[in-house]
């Protein structure tokens, strides 16, 4: 349809505006060739079996602008972000803030290097990454990105490196009159038999629309260990796709925890290669939505090798009109025997107006394998919500805390306590905003 | 040494016993001009001597068809048909259709008799089953007519019901799959040949079984049948459906459509057992079975439940259905679905909870053995007034030999606060330690992978009629011979 | 003629390159019943394997005739047919197939083999129903699955009404004690003294002396390290249970 096609076009152009300083000519190619594939894809629609639950329509009706090319001077939304003490990496509408930024001074074994200096170095993990035409192919908002990166960071983590302090990428979008769009692209490298923790803050300062579209690439060599949290707390009228592409080496641990709060629409995706034997492969995640929220979380794990092993429990709750979408899908390949895969989706409906899609998915090749999923939507255990009522609870805050330990029993997924706290913290502060609304109404 | 003798022997076997359906009865047909258009539309209309309106309905969907496109979403890959290739229609040529089962051409009753169907009433499931039979593109013979009739319920062809009970078939057919629900379906509105057509008035128990069985046997030829079973309030019916066609190297297509209408605490139980020719082990000819089958439970309490055995078909697209728009309404699916050598299935069901505590049960068992794949796919969707419904959905898939596939594609849509949806999936294959005991105790591997995958399937074959589940347990070792070893 | 004759017998594991059986030898007459007892990891599990013909061992030497037939030359269900049973150690289960379902497949190959008409459902029921009494054995425990859902006491009751639906001639228990408390202990004892006869030879495998004192062998082995290092009667194993396996491997076990 040409009306598709004009806002292709237009952000395309809003995208492809962007451009990092002093960038060697290879990255021209690599941005050519995402506003290519994207050309060829087009936004996807409902029609598009892997966005079936998740509609960019939206995007279409808004004229998103390149962010300018100073540094917006924000401060950083301390209330937003997730509260906890690491090495600070800013992002400004996906402009690097080197001011604010930790590049030096690091503890041994870790180096963070902004994206346009790395890039000169080339032939390193970067160009790798960029250049890599599987993490764009058939992926529109992925090309979308790849047409206009508008900056970021390498972070390495060198052999045997064992980093305590967590790092924290906080990525801030200003919603002013405005609606700028920012492409995000960080870059992980995590050498074999090293140990680290990236958390990263997504948040938005101001009323208004943005929309932020990153790509991140991690790689995790052998033997490493790597906890990976996310918050995606963006301002309520901001547009937030983010894809994570994972590859992990022989006998990797991998976790990945995302907890979804904010934005007007957010689709978490984190696409996992397997590319190793017994890796232990963790992508779990809780997701609330309310008011005119829609939070969509997609994952699929590939298994490529022999004997390794993936969970994933998402659990999600839906207030108001909030809708929520969990698309995960695990493929076995042929080689890929004795692989022993989990999936759980968990749904609440909090509201008559709310709306959940799952899709859980396998796709098995290999005949050695015990691989399942499960899904669930429903109401509170009637057991327990009359138990807590046997012992004296009011209905109303029998729920409360009901939905309040289904919530947190997630959060068990954390393997890093400061992490889950700080995670902790905003599911209270949700269910806080959940309960001001019912005494509102009431 | 004694291995050697019976390597040879099995693979003797599986030469000539592996289809044992596949025989072509030598019969005169009677064929349509190749190919789709209105004039083949016309001749189909014209030979079964339809009212107006049928026709008109038929055209409407040939124009409704010619703005559709091929779906390619299923997981399953083959040559694309060319529906200028096909005749429409086939029928054994016979005088007038027979009045009595002593008139029915001999050589149509000594095929259904090769296929194991009774057509002669006093046989040995006389009095427990009524069957319908369909030879290509005619229904040729109907038995137990007279005593059916005694209860009220009406077991014809379709196309008989067309012109005798027309207000029944103009009220209900399309009511369930509408004419442009989608590509398959819609062709089959036009091009539509016969099929079996039942009515159960209200409060009666259909005191028989009725069963419908299907035998595509002429070249070239597509089987479009078209079946509609109505149960009024409070009515009982149990429908079994099983066909076979022979073995060509050619791919036949099969696009039918069923509609189950089950008002107030009816309850209708249909039961198929698929064993359409599958092709040869290199994946040469076969059918491809293209099948819309819908049942709406309209009224309050009603109950539809599917129950299928896939084992044949080179292909196999199908998703039974229910729309649960009746309060206290329930929707059940049972299936067994066995893909061997390089056959590929895409199966499932679709539960659309609309009514007051609805509630629907999905159980699935998916058998690939070869380099076949298998896939399940379905839709479990609760609407805003669906207070209270509920699922269940258990998906098990089995893989025998590395070289094939297995996949599950569920869709859960809920937006009611107060359903509760569970779905459930698991993915295994039969351990050594299984077979070893197995052949410890005397079985041999081909036996145990029969007995196991028998037990596998156990909680869908306890669903299926008596005289359907022997046969189908038969059927389920049958298709995986030659999948180990 | 013997029962069964073992003769230098050497296997091992197909995927590891590692000798377990190291030239055994082993006569057993019709009527006899031999124990072998022996420290964990000696092979004694090994060599009920290789006797029933399980995948994944490799014989590189030696021969085994049974009844007068090359034993190590037929499939699995081929020896079964011909009359050798080994009683699990661990029952494997079988969901969704009735025991009895499984129990009849399993005596009417045996008779197919043998050119005997197959049992129809109810001549089979009856003959289960008599043997099933012996052991305590009621209708609802032959209805479930193959060994899904039963005890440990259960499962071995369940071995041991197999063996006596299928009357083989040499029946080979692997640890059939191990996980019965002293009650079953003795009802799957007694089943099995009851099927003692002058045509069937017993392998009785076991790691305690205490299954011992229940069914009295005539002849007691002592394996260890692929080997059988002793051989003797039954006061053999009582001196085993007294001095335990130190004197074989080394060390205390």
């Amino acid at each position: 349809m040409p009306n598709d096609m004009a806002n292709d076009n237009a952000l395309l152009k809003a995208f492809s505006a962007m451009h990092v300083d002093g960038a060697p000519d290879w990255f021209g190619a690599v941005t050519a060739a995402g506003a290519e594939t994207f050309e060829t894809l087009g936004l996807p629609t409902n029609r598009t079996e892997a966005w079936k639950y998740t509609s960019l329509r939206g995007l279409g009706g808004l004229a998103f602008a390149a962010p300018s090319a100073d540094l917006e001077p924000v401060e950083i939304p301390r209330d937003s972000v997730a509260d906890i003490k690491g090495i600070e990496i800013v992002l400004v509408n996906g402009r690097l803030d080197e001011s604010r930024s930790a590049l030096d001074n690091l503890p041994v074994g870790l180096a963070i290097t902004p994206l346009s200096k790395a890039m000169e170095r080339d032939g390193g993990a970067v160009k790798h990454a960029l250049q890599d035409e599987s993490a764009i192919d058939g992926l529109p908002l992925a090309a979308l990105s790849t047409a206009g990166i508008t900056g970021g960071v390498l972070i390495e983590v060198a052999r045997n490196a064992d980093i305590a302090k967590p790092i924290h990428i906080i990525s801030i979008g200003t919603a002013g009159d405005e609606p700028v769009a920012f492409a995000p692209r960080n870059v992980v490298w995590v050498g074999a038999n090293a140990k680290a923790t990236l958390v990263e803050s997504h948040v938005g300062v101001g009323e208004g629309s943005y929309f932020s579209n990153s790509v991140t690439h991690v790689t995790v060599e052998d033997e490493a260990i790597f906890h990976h949290y996310k918050l995606q707390n963006e301002a309520r009228s901001a547009y937030h796709v983010a894809m994570t592409h994972v590859t992990c080496g022989e006998k990797v641990i991998y976790d990945n925890f995302a907890l979804s709060c904010g934005s007007k629409l957010a689709r978490n995706e984190i696409r996992g290669k397997l590319d190793g034997s017994e890796i232990l492969y963790a992508v779990n995640g809780v997701y609330m939505a309310a008011a005119n929220q829609h939070l969509d979380n997609t994952t699929f794990i590939e298994h490529a090798k022999p004997n390794s092993q993936s969970r994933e429990i998402y659990k999600g709750v839906l207030d108001e009109n909030g809708r929520g979408v969990f698309q995960g899908k695990i493929l076995v390949q042929r080689p890929a025997q004795k692989t022993d895969g989990y999936q759980m989706n968990r749904a609440l409906l909090l509201s008559r107006k709310a709306e959940i899609d799952s899709k859980p998915e396998l796709e098995i090749y290999a005949d050695d394998v015990k691989c399942s999923h499960g899904a669930t939507v429903g109401e509170l255990d009637d057991n327990q919500l009359f138990y807590l009522k046997a012992r004296g609870i009011a209905e109303h805050d029998a729920r409360n805390m009901l939905i309040e330990a289904y919530l947190r029993d997630a959060l068990e997924e954390i393997r890093m306590d400061s992490v889950a706290q700080a995670f902790g913290a905003k599911i209270t502060d949700w269910l806080a905003e959940r309960a001001k609304r019912e005494d509102a109404a009431s | 040494m004694a291995a050697t003798v019976e390597t040879i022997e099995q693979v003797e076997q599986l030469g000539t016993e592996k289809y044992k359906y596949g025989f072509v009865t030598d019969i005169e047909s009677e064929m349509a001009p190749k190919g789709l258009s209105e004039e083949v539309i016309r001749f189909i209309s014209a030979k079964k001597e339809e009212p107006e309106w049928m026709l008109e309905w038929r055209l409407k969907a040939y124009e409704h068809f010619k703005t559709m496109e091929e779906p390619d979403w299923a997981k399953v890959e083959y040559t694309p048909i060319d529906l200028s290739d096909i005749y429409y229609y086939a029928a054994p040529k016979i005088k007038d259709r027979p009045n009595s089962l002593d008139e029915v051409d001999p050589e149509l009753l000594r095929t259904y008799e090769k296929l194991g169907i009774p057509l002669k009433e006093q046989e040995v499931l006389a009095g427990v089953v009524a069957v319908d039979a369909v030879f290509d593109s005619v229904s040729v013979a109907t038995t137990y007519r007279k005593k059916l009739a005694e209860y009220g319920v009406i077991f014809c062809s379709i196309s008989e019901a067309i012109k005798e009970h027309p207000e029944l078939v103009k009220k209900y057919l399309g009511s369930v799959v509408p004419y442009s629900d989608n590509y398959f379906a819609t062709l089959n509105c036009a091009v539509f040949t016969d099929g079996s057509f039942v009515y159960i008035p209200k409060g009666v128990r259909c005191p028989m079984e009725l069963s419908t069985y299907f035998r595509i046997n002429a070249e070239n030829t597509g089987q479009f049948e078209r079946t509609l079973i109505i149960a009024e309030e409070g009515s009982y019916v149990s429908y079994l459906e099983g066909c076979t066609a022979p073995q060509r190297d050619e791919n036949q297509l099969h696009a039918a459509v069923v509609e189950l209408v089950a008002m107030k605490e009816a309850e209708i139980k249909y039961s198929t057992v698929q064993n359409w020719y599958p092709g040869d082990d290199t994946g040469a000819g076969g059918i491809y079975n293209f099948v819309t089958k819908r049942g709406a439970c309209r009224g309050d309490s009603s109950k539809i439940s599917w129950t299928q055995v896939e084992t044949g078909s080179a292909v196999t697209w199908k998703y039974p259905s229910c729309i649960l728009q009746g309060d206290n309404s329930v929707g059940e699916f049972y299936s067994v679905a066995i893909t061997n050598n390089a056959q590929q299935a895409d199966t499932g069901t679709k539960m659309i909870h609309i009514g007051k505590n609805t509630k629907s049960t999905i159980i699935s068992k998916g058998i690939s053995a070869g380099k076949a794949d298998n896939t399940y796919r379905g839709l479990v969707k609760v609407l805003p007034g669906a207070e209270g419904a509920r699922n269940y959905t258990q998906c098990d898939s089995l893989l025998i030999g590395d070289q094939c596939g297995a996949h599950t594609v569920p869709y859960i849509e809920s937006r009611n606060p107060s359903a509760r949806i569970e779905h459930e999936a698991t993915t295994s294959k039969i351990s050594e330690d299984q077979l070893f005991y197995c052949s410890q105790r005397g079985l041999s591997e081909e036996d145990a992978v029969s007995i196991i995958v028998n037990g596998f399937c156990k909680e869908v074959m306890k669903e299926l009629p008596m005289e359907f589940a022997v046969e189908a347990q038969k059927l389920i070792g049958i298709s995986l011979e030659g999948s180990v070893g | 003629m013997a029962l069964l004759e073992i003769k230098n017998l050497h296997a091992s594991l197909e995927e590891e390159d590692k000798e377990i059986l190291k030239g055994i030898d082993l006569v057993i007459q019709p009527g006899e019943v031999h124990a072998i007892m022996g420290p964990n990891g000696s092979g004694k599990s090994t060599l009920s394997y290789v006797l029933a013909g399980r995948d994944g061992y490799e014989v590189t030497e030696g021969e085994v005739t049974f009844d007068g037939k090359d034993l190590l030359e037929l499939e699995a269900n081929e020896r079964a047919n011909e009359g050798v049973f080994l009683a699990f150690q661990y029952p494997v289960e079988i969901p969704g197939v009735p025991g009895m379902t499984f129990l009849r497949e399993a005596l009417n190959s045996k008779r197919k083999y043998h050119g005997e008409e197959e049992l129809d459902a109810m001549q089979f029921l009856k003959l289960v129903r008599e043997k099933a009494k012996a052991l305590e054995m009621g209708d609802d425990m032959l209805k479930r699955a193959v060994n899904v859902g039963f005890s440990g006491g259960e499962k071995k009751r369940n071995e041991i009404l197999q063996m006596a639906v299928l009357e083989p001639t040499l029946c080979v228990l692997d640890e059939t004690d191990s996980g019965l408390d002293i009650d079953a202990l003795k009802i799957v004892a007694d089943g099995v003294n009851a099927l003692r006869n002058e045509n069937r030879g017993m392998l009785l495998i076991t790691h305690y002396q205490r299954l011992l004192d229940y069914i009295q062998p005539d002849f007691v082995h002592v394996m260890a390290a692929g080997k059988i290092q002793r051989s003797g009667g039954k006061e053999l194993a009582l001196e085993l249970e007294e001095k335990g396996y130190a004197d074989f491997t080394g060390k205390a076990a």
